[in-house]
């Protein structure tokens, strides 16, 4: 079925260049104290809710104010996309820090049991956010294969059985979020580029998650070798690929010249590493460098990564450039 | 054979407790310019002594310095070099860890020692152990940097130079007393090299180390297919990672070692605590095929500043264990 069939029968109705989000937003400073206080027991968590809903209803309204498409809750209420979902589930433990680079640390957990999915992790959240708007929300969740790259293993066997396990988990999370009416479904697979043997395995286990499921599925992949893993990488079973293409935009031109992209393609069109605000001169030959390779029916637009790590402000004048530019070139298509 | 045990490079630098975070908190401090980089100085030691401690406390043969001022294996050895600027952040293999990538802007020289006080400080702080001083290889450095300078032309010529200064450095620390340098190459993994021309570095790279062992160490691929090579390179002690290479074991049965080997058993990259029976069963078997006057160091498959430290530690003490049952 053609990706966008796919739509039409889930009954989503979507613009030429449709706009979305990678995930994350910065959370403002009320959210970071509020977190803060949490952690030292001066919040109970209601309290900590209560502030987490005002910041989610309030990116929702911004990006409807914008003119967002397909939107996300923002997730002000995760920190890492591995933990959060390592502490939903059983079979986790909690490990100490690890030191990505520099002075930056991360806590990396560890699988000490069988994973289990007990409960929806991310329904609650999704079903508060899409009850805030009448546009689509997408649902937002970690691919097996990251998460299990991204923790240690003490209890199964391989990388390989431990991936596959956690595909059983993930696409129960996936079933829990369709039967709460998600439509649209993101799984993230930043991990899936490092060990291009594995590559396989990355698309045997979102075969798991995705297989027979009727929504409409993206993966969310980033600062990889891309050159290494196209085109196997769109086996992966999914509609919709959303890849950073402002950071590492030619190596990916240069690939899907060789060989054209067989799928819809969220293209990132602007650096998330950034202060700076791109130009709207940049963002606009950049879309037109894109559509000399991708066909325009096939193209949706976002910024290259989730934006948590830019100021709300940053984030928000980032979002208002994209669709800016991305409203004008909708005209000039209609034309 | 003879078997020790020695830590394989890096350790932890923070762990749990506010203690225990008093690194991370210093640098903090200090790019607030909010304590002296006298006071920064004064926490690296104390966290490098301590460093020093754990692998003391599980009777290590062989001890390091933990590589506590190293913020990444590529720059920490670039940085001091002329000829050199340091860039942005690259994934480090395939490791969730980034190291900043150098930039070869001219002629590379050495202006001062690179580790001399760094190995100063460990020879001063180790009682009993042996001490060994890491260095990345010229091959890796080299196949990790972009050349942007007329002055060199491949990636191959970049080794070469770096060589020529890496042997004065191996030059310095063996006449500081320092009893093992080891050279870390993963990068054999990512190119292949040309393995006469590598002799060829490497007799360059060894030819003034003195009363010094040299170690070539690889790690983050499976080594069997270059084992006969390695065994070849003018080097005293061949470091593998065995985690990623399921017939090494087998291999070396088969084939032997005519040179010292240290072997990373225990994995670096997971939690998991291996097994001490089974370790020690592997060693056994390799007994009759590694020469009677050749040390086996057991080890970890590379350095553990993957693993939080409390498990560090864990694998540590299982190096002890397994040295003590081995020799039982
Ligand atoms: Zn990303």
């Amino acid at each position: 079925m053609h990706t966008q069939d796919k739509l039409k029968n889930l009954g989503v109705e979507l613009p030429l260049f449709p706009l979305t989000s990678v995930g994350s937003f910065p959370k403002p400073e009320y959210i970071k104290k509020a977190r803060a206080r949490f952690v030292k027991g001066e919040l109970t968590r209601k309290e900590l809710e209560t502030l987490e809903e005002k910041a989610t209803r309030e990116w929702i309204e911004f990006q409807e104010n914008i003119g967002i498409d397909v939107l996300v809750d923002g997730e002000m209420y995760r920190g890492d996309m591995v933990a959060y979902f390592a502490e939903e589930l059983k079979g986790f433990s909690q490990s100490s820090f690890v030191r990505s680079y520099g002075n930056r640390y991360y806590r990396k957990p560890v699988i000490t049991a069988p994973v289990v999915w007990e409960k929806p992790m991310t329904v609650d959240w999704w079903k508060k956010a899409q009850a805030m708007t009448q546009k689509p929300m997408k649902g937002m969740l970690t691919g097996p294969y990251t998460i299990m790259d991204w923790s240690f293993n003490e209890y199964y066997k391989d990388r390989e059985a431990t991936c596959m396990a956690l595909a059983q988990v993930i696409r129960k999370e996936v079933e829990a979020l369709i039967s709460a009416g998600a439509k649209l479904i993101q799984i993230d697979e930043p991990a899936c580029s490092v060990r291009p043997s594995e590559l396989p395995l990355v698309i045997q286990s979102m075969n798991v998650v995705t297989e027979g499921l009727p929504a409409y599925f993206f993966t969310h992949i980033c600062y990889g070798d891309f050159e290494k893993i196209y085109p196997e990488m769109t086996e992966i079973p999914v509609e919709n690929f959303d890849l950073e293409m402002s950071n590492s935009e030619n190596d990916l031109l240069n690939c899907f010249k060789k060989r054209s992209f067989p799928k819809d393609l969220t293209a990132g069109i602007v650096d998330v590493h950034t202060h700076e605000i791109e130009a709207e001169s940049t963002l606009k030959a950049r879309l037109e460098q894109i559509l000399d390779v991708i066909p325009a029916r096939q193209l949706w637009v976002d910024p290259d990564c989730g934006l948590k790590t830019r100021t709300v402000e940053e984030a928000k004048k980032k979002l208002e450039v994209i669709a800016t530019v991305v409203k004008s070139l909708r005209k000039s298509y209609s034309n | 054979m003879k078997l020790k045990s020695a830590n394989h490079s890096h350790y932890p630098k923070i762990g749990e407790t506010d203690e225990q975070h008093k690194l991370r908190q210093a640098y903090h401090l200090f790019d607030r310019k909010k304590i002296s980089t006298f006071q920064v100085v004064k926490v690296q030691q104390d966290v490098t002594r301590e460093a020093i401690e754990e692998q003391e406390k599980a009777h290590l043969d062989v001890v390091t310095d933990g590589l506590i001022l190293w913020n990444d294996p590529i720059s920490h050895i670039m940085k001091n070099l002329e000829g050199v600027k340091i860039g942005g952040l690259l994934r480090f293999f395939d490791t969730n860890f980034y190291f900043r990538q150098p930039e070869i802007t001219g002629p590379i020289l050495r202006k001062s020692s690179l580790l001399k006080e760094e190995a100063a400080f460990l020879k001063r702080h180790t009682a009993k152990g042996e001490t060994k001083v890491v260095l990345t290889g010229p091959y890796t450095l080299a196949v990790l940097s972009k050349i942007s300078t007329p002055a060199y032309k491949t990636s191959r010529e970049v080794a070469q130079a770096l060589a020529q200064v890496l042997a004065e450095e191996i030059k310095d620390l063996a006449d500081s007393g320092i009893n093992h340098i080891q050279i870390d190459e993963p990068g054999f993994f990512l190119q292949r090299p040309d393995w006469k021309w590598l002799s060829g570095l490497f007799e360059k790279l060894c030819s003034q180390k003195g009363k010094a062992k040299i170690w070539l160490t690889t790690y983050f691929g499976d080594v069997a297919p270059l084992y006969a090579r390695l065994q070849e390179l003018p080097v005293d002690v061949l470091g593998v990672d065995v985690t990623y290479s399921p017939t090494l074991l087998d291999l070396i049965r088969k084939e032997g070692s005519q040179k010292d080997l240290a072997l990373g058993f225990l994995d670096g990259r997971n939690t998991k605590l291996e097994n001490l029976k089974e370790v020690v069963h592997e060693l056994k078997s390799l007994e009759k095929k590694v020469a009677q006057d050749k040390t086996v160091y057991v080890t970890t498959s590379c350095g553990l500043e993957y693993l939080p430290q409390d498990k560090a530690i864990k694998k540590l003490k299982l190096l002890e264990e397994i040295n003590h049952a081995y020799s039982r």
